[in-house]
């Protein structure tokens, strides 16, 4: 039995959810979908009953990461696969354990399908992009397919510095290169350190430069206000000395307050945005590379680093920064901040999101590809606090939301196709939430899409109320690519198991005595708004009051404890099987009353009504008796009459049947046969028939014997019914006193035969006096049994039968064998339809005479002359069948009228 | 032994004891009662028993004794018989099967060949009648004849009557279909009359039976009158 951990009723074991309150039982050996409650195996990202998302896309998979499919269309320069193998980066940091468990699995889900999703175009993925998808368990784009697609602009950053600058990469693509290449070591050790655990030392002279601006503009900031870009252009970051030469031009413009430099032919736009690039957005390209190196060499996670400047460099480098990336910096603070507070974790990519005012004057400087990245309806970023937005490189300028459309000649040349696809989606209007719009999910490439917030649904627990990112309020035109969106949502905050999860409290313990069911977790936010529907009265009145208030009943309420007095289980609660509570019904309280709404009541209270009334008094059936005594009457004087028509002739002389009846043909030849038959002969006759029988029989038989022994003939009796040879035995003594016959010289009485054709057959084949007589001595002793070595010694058989069978064995099985031997039969009245074949057969007869009934006897008495009973009851027989007619004519009769009379 | 039952083997008291079952079989005509039952329960019983020791006395005896049987020919039908008994238990059943198929097998064979040629063949032949009267006694020719026309009549329609056949679709029915048909219906006839014969000799049988029991009562109530000293 397993207890609820709610509510404390006891269920099956086999029972996942609490049949009182519905609570989980089985302990979470795995992640439950928090919206169908089903148990996942850890790894899975997806339900597998719902298809419903089971870890937020930002969580890092503790499970085997599937990395997820690499976009497609739009990728950023990539290293060749040499280089990427070379520059492998180190392996992620370890997963908190905070992070549950199906995050990987669900990111690497989410990924698999969005790359399914999107086809299989043309996938490009830079190494930054690619390290960015590891890091938040996306897999990253294969190298060979990015490469592949790669453009050949993009690929010459992979290039040798060595290798001759081809004419088409701008210097700013080649500076790009040779930075990755400079900085991927030194983000290895970073990202080594942050693995063992160790926090960064030195943390300041690794913090990119771009960061070190960043926070040096904060730390002007707030000191003397708004620094003046030639302030912030002043202050060099941490290593400015060094990355002076990589200021933008843009951003140098900014700090001194100049405008924006002309914008110069592609190409030397190209070499110029190179130089202005910002490192944090110079580390992205060689992240990138970084990234295909990995999925080309082993597929190792990657790290992206931070996008977020630490606080100090945060503030030296926002002096130099333009306000749109300084806004950034704040928030990356922050960031940074809740990072380094709780255990090692992820740093999210801040979003690349621009200031639209900055935007703008970045966007003259930003390379078309990129520069069509930004939708300029997008998310505005944070405030806008300088006005140095023609410092902003071209390339750089299309990220920025609000960004105007890059040039669109020049772009487009230049602008790969899977470029030209982001353009699409720049024109699209974003809403303000992270989601990109389905249209621009479309056209946007595979891994901007993968990148796409996906926070809904991922973040169960995120709370639509949570503050966008304040760099990007304010923002009046354009918007942020779909990925910067996405990351700009991005929060760091480790993931959160749903409300209904969270609260699900663990099976109790044994002793532990937990029952009262917790709270519903409260109803999302601006579910307020949701108007409340009318439910119809007769749901309401469905409804169990039960429900209404109440908490449940806590687990002694239910299960009364029982606890063993003696024995080794005594004292201890909770052990004894709950052998009883299976049988306890599932609702222990009694059945609440259902309030029945009023139209109901009224059909109710009718149909009571009608049932309450009394019924009709029942119709009394009249007894039968009448007609019954009736019935018994008519059958109790059919009997009588029966036994009066028999018993007159008694009491009575009718002289009805005075006159001798003239004898039936079969009769006579019953009698001629015998009257022919030789003086020495022996007569064989089987009494066949059963004392039940014995009235119409015994007649027949009578009569034989007197008149063979009359004769003088011999005679010997058998029969095949046990009860035979005692009727046989009693007839032959009888008629032996009358004619002076000895048993054993003059009759024999062979006893029993088995009633079966084989013994007839058997009795017929072999010695017929291989058998004991009814005294008790052998047959073949006797002196009339030994005259009989075979059946064929007989003169003649004579088949006394009371049923067919017997008489059709004897004509069948002797007769058929011995056709010479003579058959008389003298049969009950009902066995004449039968035997009568047997008799009237022309030419050669199988029985030469047939007695039948008490007629053929009393007619066999007249011949032979002996007044027997026969005789004397034929009277009562013809009584009692003139009776019997009467009564048949009579009843036919008034059954014809009494039809008649329905009729009419 | 004979001394202490001869009282009751005299032929008085078995005559009331007779006379009393036969009462209490009687009273079956007011309805079923104990007595009715308590004379069928001894009827059954008393035949059981009855039929038991004259099996014995006159089937195993004789079979099994020497005098009678030699024992070459006891052997194989005694162990037959033995082998029967393990039909009593279901779990050695199959140890009797040799015996039970030597009985199925005889008395099959026994009752096909008795059929054939003690039944069917002279039955047969029995209908082969000359429709000539000319064939017959001059007395009785005419007569003959005509019960020979009959007899194979009805032996032809009685026969059809029991030759069954699905009808054909529609209404349209060839003219030996409908001769069967009208041979199987004459047929029917032929079989009606014989079983009205059946049930009127049925009647006079058991009438007879009715006699012998009437007969029997009168005769002992004089008896017990007259023992009694009433009659």
């Amino acid at each position: 039995m397993i207890y609820c951990p709610k509510c404390g009723v006891p269920n099956l074991e086999d029972r996942k959810f609490c049949i009182q309150c519905g609570a989980a039982l089985e302990p979470e050996k795995g992640q439950r979908c928090p919206m169908c409650g089903a148990i996942n195996p850890p790894g899975n990202v997806f339900c597998d009953e719902c298809q419903a998302r089971l870890v937020p896309v930002f969580a890092r998979p503790t499970g085997p990461l599937q990395m997820p499919p690499s976009l497609k269309g739009l990728s950023l320069p990539t290293k060749p696969v040499e280089e990427i193998e070379k520059t492998a980066p180190p392996p992620e940091p370890e997963i908190p354990e905070t992070a549950p468990e199906p995050e990987a699995s669900e990111v690497s889900k989410v990924s698999k399908e969005e790359e399914g999703e999107e086809g299989e175009e043309g996938e490009e993925e830079p190494g930054w992009l690619v390290s960015l998808r590891a890091k938040y368990g996306r897999a990253p784009a294969k190298a060979e397919e990015v490469v592949e697609e790669t453009p050949a602009w993009l690929q010459e950053l992979h290039e040798a510095p060595a290798e001759a600058a081809a004419p088409e990469a701008p210097d700013w693509l080649r500076e790009l290169r040779r930075r990755a290449e400079e900085e991927v070591p030194a983000f290895e050790e970073k990202e080594k350190e942050e693995e063992k655990g160790a926090p960064p030392s030195g943390e300041e002279e690794e913090i990119p430069p771009w960061l070190a601006e960043l926070r040096a503009e904060e730390t002007r900031e707030e000191t003397a206000g708004i620094p003046s870009p030639a302030e912030a252009g002043e202050t060099p970051p941490v290593e400015a000395p060094a990355e002076q030469e990589e200021v933008p031009d843009w951003l140098r413009s900014i700090r001194e307050g100049g405008p924006p430099p002309e914008e110069a032919p592609p190409l030397a736009e190209a070499e110029e945005a190179a130089e202005e690039l910002p490192d944090w957005l110079r580390e992205i390209a060689p992240q990138a590379e970084e990234g295909i190196a990995v999925e080309e060499g082993e597929k190792e996670e990657e790290e992206v680093p931070p996008l977020i400047v630490p606080p100090a460099e945060a503030e030296e480098a926002a002096e130099e920064l333009p306000d749109w990336l300084r806004e950034i910096a704040p928030q990356a603070e922050e960031e940074i901040a809740v990072e380094e507070g709780e255990k090692e974790e992820e740093e999210e990519v801040p979003p690349l999101i621009v200031p639209p005012a900055e935007a703008e004057e970045a966007a003259e400087e930003l390379p078309d590809w990129l520069r069509e990245i930004a939708p300029p309806e997008e998310a505005p970023p944070a405030e806008v606090t300088s006005p140095a937005e023609a410092g902003v490189p071209e390339w750089l300028q299309g990220v920025t939301p609000g960004a105007e459309a890059p040039p669109p000649a020049e772009a487009e040349k230049e602008a790969p196709s899977w470029l030209q696809e982001i353009s699409a989606v720049r024109e699209t209007p974003v809403p303000e939430e992270t989601a990109p719009a389905p249209e621009a999910e479309e056209r946007m490439p595979s891994w901007l899409q993968e990148l796409a917030p996906i926070s809904e649904e991922a973040m169960p627990s995120a709370p639509p109320e949570e503050a966008p990112i304040p760099a990007e309020e304010g923002a009046e035109e354009g918007a942020a690519p779909a990925w910067l969106e996405e990351l700009k949502t991005m929060e760091p905050a480790p993931f959160k198991e749903p409300p209904a999860l969270a609260e699900a409290p663990a099976p109790p313990e044994e002793g532990v005595e937990e029952g009262v069911a917790e709270e519903i977790p409260p109803f999302p936010a601006g579910a307020e708004e949701l108007a409340e529907t009318t439910i119809p009265a007769w749901v309401m009145a469905l409804r169990p009051p039960e429900l209404e208030a109440g908490p449940a009943p806590s687990r002694e309420e239910v299960i009364p404890e029982v606890m063993e007095t003696s024995g080794l289980l005594a004292g201890i609660p909770g052990v004894l099987p709950a052998e009883p509570v299976i049988g306890v019904p599932h609702t222990l309280r009694p059945p609440t009353p259902m309030t029945v709404p009023g139209e109901l009541a009224l059909e109710a209270k009718l149909l009571g009504e009608v049932t309450a009334q009394e019924r009709p008094p029942a119709v009394s059936i009249p007894k039968e008796r009448g007609k019954r005594l009736m019935r018994q009457a008519g059958r109790l004087l059919l009997y009588l009459a029966l036994i009066a028509a028999i018993l007159i002739p008694y009491f009575f002389y009718t002289g009805l049947f005075e006159e001798s009846v003239p004898p039936a043909p079969e009769t006579e030849d019953f009698y001629r046969t015998i009257e022919n038959l030789s003086p020495d002969s022996v007569v064989l006759v089987a009494f066949d028939y059963d004392p039940s029988l014995a009235a119409e029989m015994n007649l027949q038989a009578e009569a034989l014997i007197h008149h063979l022994m009359k004769r003088g003939l011999k005679v010997m009796t058998i029969s095949m019914y046990p009860s035979g040879p005692a009727l046989a035995e009693d007839i032959l003594r009888g008629a032996a006193s009358v004619y002076g016959y000895q048993p054993a010289v003059d009759y024999i009485n062979l006893g029993y035969l088995p009633n079966l054709p084989a013994s007839l057959r058997a009795f017929a084949g072999l010695n017929p006096m291989a058998s004991y007589t009814y005294e008790g001595t052998p047959a073949s002793e006797t002196p009339l049994g030994q005259r009989i070595n075979r059946l064929s010694d007989f003169g003649l058989i004579v088949e006394l039968a009371a049923g067919q069978d017997t008489l059709r064995w004897w004509i069948e099985q002797v007769g058929s064998r011995y056709p010479g031997l003579p058959m008389v039969a003298g049969v009950s009245a009902s066995l004449d339809p039968y035997v009568r074949p047997y008799y009237e057969t022309p030419g050669r007869r199988q029985l030469k005479g047939l007695l039948v009934g008490l007629p053929g006897a009393a007619q066999y008495e007249g011949l032979t002359g002996r007044t027997g009973r026969a005789l004397d009851n034929l009277e009562s027989q013809g009584l009692a069948h003139l009776t019997i007619v009467a009564v048949i004519v009579v009843g036919n009769i008034v059954y014809l009228v009494s039809r008649l009379g329905k009729g009419k | 032994m004979e001394a202490l039952l001869a009282p009751f083997l005299t032929e008085p008291v078995g005559m009331v004891v007779a006379f009393v079952l036969t009462l209490m079989v009687f009273s079956y005509l007011l309805g079923d009662n104990p007595l009715f039952r308590l004379a069928q329960a001894l009827f059954i019983g008393v035949g059981l028993g009855y039929g038991i020791v004259i099996v014995f006395h006159y089937v195993l005896i004789p079979r099994l004794s020497p005098l009678t049987t030699p024992w070459l020919l006891v052997g194989p039908p005694l162990l037959l018989g033995i082998l029967l008994w393990f039909k009593l238990r279901p779990s050695w059943s199959r140890v009797g099967n040799v015996s039970v198929a030597f009985i199925l097998g005889t008395g099959a064979a026994l009752a096909i060949g008795g059929a054939l040629f003690g039944t069917l063949v002279p039955q047969v032949r029995a209908t082969l009648l000359s429709l000539d009267p000319a064939d017959y006694p001059h007395v009785t020719g005419s007569n003959m004849a005509v019960d020979a026309g009959i007899i194979i009549l009805g032996t032809v329609c009685a026969l059809l009557s029991f030759y069954f056949r699905t009808p054909a679709p529609g209404r349209r029915v060839s003219l030996g279909a409908g001769l069967l048909r009208f041979a199987g219906r004459l047929g029917r006839y032929f079989i009606m009359v014989t079983f009205g014969a059946l049930f009127a000799n049925v009647v006079m049988s058991r009438i007879s039976l009715l006699l012998g029991r009437i007969e029997f009562l009168m005769d002992t109530a004089n008896v017990l009158l007259k023992w009694l000293g009433l009659g």
